[in-house]
């Protein structure tokens, strides 16, 4: 596949795949799992990604994975796909499409999907671009929540309680899981912009603010013992808003996260495509449509309370090998040779 | 291409069959006002919704009976030409004896489903609910308009603040606050639904005890949650005159001991309404300040008298212990621990307008 990255569209691509599949879900888990200190171990987070980003951008060019090892990528972004296409048919049919069945919602999305990794690089890479209003619209539908904020619960702190805050902190790397891609992605860059300072701390930067922000309404806008009952608490706050333009804030954002989840869906489709393509030439078609037709065969099957809770367990395990140990792997296995 | 072209058509297909969550408004009645009583295992609930009869719209109500309030609704069903729909719900009014129990469960039915409005208000009712769905005087609209006008009033006119559902239930399952919900009754002269003050809950539970009207006023401006009117109207009897005054801006400042709480408010106020006419002069304008100063203590001393009583933390002094007092917070059951605490209580007042131009 032949296409080149502005670092823009790099990094817009990054964004959408580490914000697609959880943004609208992390926060529920991320204060059950840490109570109060939720706010506080995010920052830890986000300090963490940037300093996994800076490690990304000085070790890429020594990124040359053998085929096991793209396999395994592979394997961890169909998964990832699958489980976002579940949680999306889930949450759909909670809260917009309760009779319309799964298979015809699945369909559609998977199509649009299948027909976009069917096109040139070229249309895939540049969708992120429709995301940039609905980033504007997300921060401004979350300013009419300021009035209904209660800023005493971000305290008391629990930092001493260790297994607390390392519950916390696993479960917010889910906010990481895409960042992988950053080593694949990055050759593709135009090759004389420089990422180190500026451009990788503005993207970090931006990263942090877009979960923080959504993580710290969340919290300030829930009592956390009312966290639990909460169906979806990013939606849900944006239902308890009286606006004249719109009956339902939710449903309005619903919409919006949808287009959001579909591009995700799209990229990540495409990821795999890529990788697929380093190690076996030819038509890409048939690959394209096998891959395709497990996102349609096996989300309806998880798509349920108990079985996506299965999915998504070993996910923080999974994004630790495969976003930390397997590139360590990789670069020093590569390091050893260059010596 | 001929695959794809018919892969095209099969799902272009799909999209003829028809929406499978269309709802349409023939085929349900959209229910504004509810009114629950009963216990939880017995409840009894009462819907007024709007009815087509003649080309005019009409109002009706139904009653159902149920071990929850969607069974009750359910029952209801059976007696409504078309199924009860609560997506557009206005009011909950809710019988006093009902929230002297465990009613949490009664409105999980609102509370939680994706489809209903969270921004219904909800109030308590003394007596039976079935007296409010057709009340003994005259009134001069339908009942389902009555109540939601009557309680968008008592936001606006700072009578009360937070009593939607969704601030109700936050409210109830926060152990640091309670809950403070407009309290009606049926005017023995006139016949007709009045909101008379507040309800005062400790722990999900209502205590019994309720704020009369100027109190409400009173605690909404002690919690800082005014809306565009806050007006009180106090009575100089050294002077023989009334005063009204609307309170423009509140500035609190609370400060917990060990085991003490000093509330200090600094008070922007404009009068509204005083007869002697002599606000021109400085001297009486300050006399007014020291005579509102006393006055807005009293009753603020009043809210927290009767708050204490009812182990009731409406103010949510309890918000800021839990954050930044922990001794105090865990000296026990914090609703207890309010109701014994003294709490001192400063006003200052400063009068901005006097509604007299030079």
């Amino acid at each position: 596949m032949k296409f080149s990255l502005t670092p823009i569209q790099f990094f817009l691509i990054i964004f959408l795949l580490q914000t697609g599949s959880v943004f609208i879900t992390f926060q529920t888990r991320l204060l059950e799992g840490a109570g109060r200190n939720a706010w506080v171990v995010f920052i830890m987070t986000g300090i963490l990604h940037y300093l996994l980003l800076l490690f990304y951008e000085r070790q890429h060019s020594r990124f040359l994975p053998g085929p096991f090892v793209l396999l395994l990528y592979k394997m961890y972004w169909i998964y990832i796909n699958v489980l976002s296409l579940s949680n999306i048919l889930y949450s759909l049919a909670i809260w917009l499409y309760p009779n319309t069945p799964s298979i015809v919602l699945l369909l559609f999305i998977v199509f649009v999907s299948f027909y976009a990794n069917c096109c040139k690089p070229d249309t895939i890479i540049n969708l992120p671009v429709i995301i940039i209003p609905a980033i504007l619209i997300f921060f401004f539908s979350l300013v009419f929540v300021f009035p209904d904020l209660e800023w005493t619960w971000l305290f008391p702190l629990d930092l001493k309680d260790v297994e607390l805050v390392l519950n916390g902190f696993l479960i917010s790397q889910v906010t990481v899981v895409g960042a992988a891609s950053f080593l694949f992605l990055r050759k593709r860059v135009v090759s004389d912009v420089k990422m180190i300072g500026w451009p990788i701390a503005i993207y970090a930067s931006f990263w942090f603010l877009f979960f923080f922000m959504s993580l710290i309404v969340v919290q300030l806008f829930f009592p956390l013992e009312t966290i639990a009952i909460v169906p979806q608490a990013l939606l849900y706050l944006l239902k308890s808003q009286k606006v004249n333009f719109v009956e339902r804030l939710d449903l309005f954002f619903l919409f919006i996260w949808m287009m959001w989840s579909m591009i995700t869906v799209i990229l990540f489709a495409f990821l795999i495509r890529l990788v697929h393509a380093e190690t076996n030439s030819g038509k890409q078609y048939k690959f394209n449509l096998l891959i395709h037709m497990v996102f349609l065969l096996v989300p309806p099957f998880f798509a349920t309370r108990d079985r996506l809770e299965m999915l998504r367990e070993p996910l923080v395990y999974l994004h630790l090998t495969i976003v930390v140990v397997l590139p360590i792997f990789v670069f020093i296995k590569n390091r050893r040779k260059t010596i | 291409m001929r695959i794809q072209k018919g892969i095209i058509i099969v799902i272009l297909t799909l999209f003829l069959s028809g929406c499978w969550d269309e709802t349409q408004y023939k085929d349900l009645t959209i229910v504004p006002l509810i009114g629950i009583e009963g216990e939880e295992g017995d409840i009894t609930a009462m819907f007024a919704f709007p009815t087509f009869q003649n080309g005019q719209i009409e109002y009706s109500s139904s009653q159902g009976k149920g071990i929850s309030t969607r069974a009750a609704r359910s029952d209801a069903n059976l007696q409504t030409m078309e199924a009860l729909d609560m997506a557009h719900l206005e009011v909950i009014l809710m019988s006093a004896d009902l929230a002297k129990t465990d009613f949490a469960p009664s409105l999980d039915m609102f509370f939680r489903t994706p489809r209903n409005r969270i921004t219904s208000y909800m109030a308590i009712v003394e007596g039976d609910m079935a007296t409010y769905f057709n009340p003994p005087g005259k009134m001069k609209s339908e009942v389902s308009y009555f109540y939601p006008e009557l309680l968008r009033t008592v936001v606006l006119y700072s009578y009360g603040a937070n009593f939607t559902l969704q601030d109700a239930m936050k409210t109830m399952f926060d152990p640091a606050i309670d809950l403070a919900l407009p309290y009606l009754q049926i005017n023995e002269e006139t016949g007709i639904p009045k909101v008379v003050g507040s309800a005062l809950f400790s722990k999900q539970r209502y205590t019994g005890i309720t704020l009369s009207s100027s109190e409400s006023i009173s605690s909404v401006i002690m919690a800082n949650k005014i809306n565009k009117y806050a007006r009180i109207t106090f009575e100089w009897e050294a002077k023989q005159t009334q005063i009204t005054v609307n309170v423009m801006r509140v500035k609190k400042n609370w400060k917990i001991g060990t085991d003490t709480i000093s509330a200090s408010y600094d008070l922007d106020i404009s009068v509204e309404e005083y007869a002697p006419h002599n606000l021109h002069e400085k001297k009486k304008r300050e006399e007014v300040t020291a005579f509102l100063e006393t006055s807005f203590k009293e009753h603020f001393d009043a809210v927290i008298k009767k708050s204490q009583e009812a182990e009731s933390d409406i103010l949510g002094f309890g918000r800021k212990v839990r954050a930044f007092h922990s001794g105090l917070w865990n000296q026990g059951d914090w609703q207890k621990t309010y109701a014994d605490l003294p709490i001192e209580v400063e006003v200052n007042v400063r009068m901005k307008l006097t509604n007299i131009a030079e």
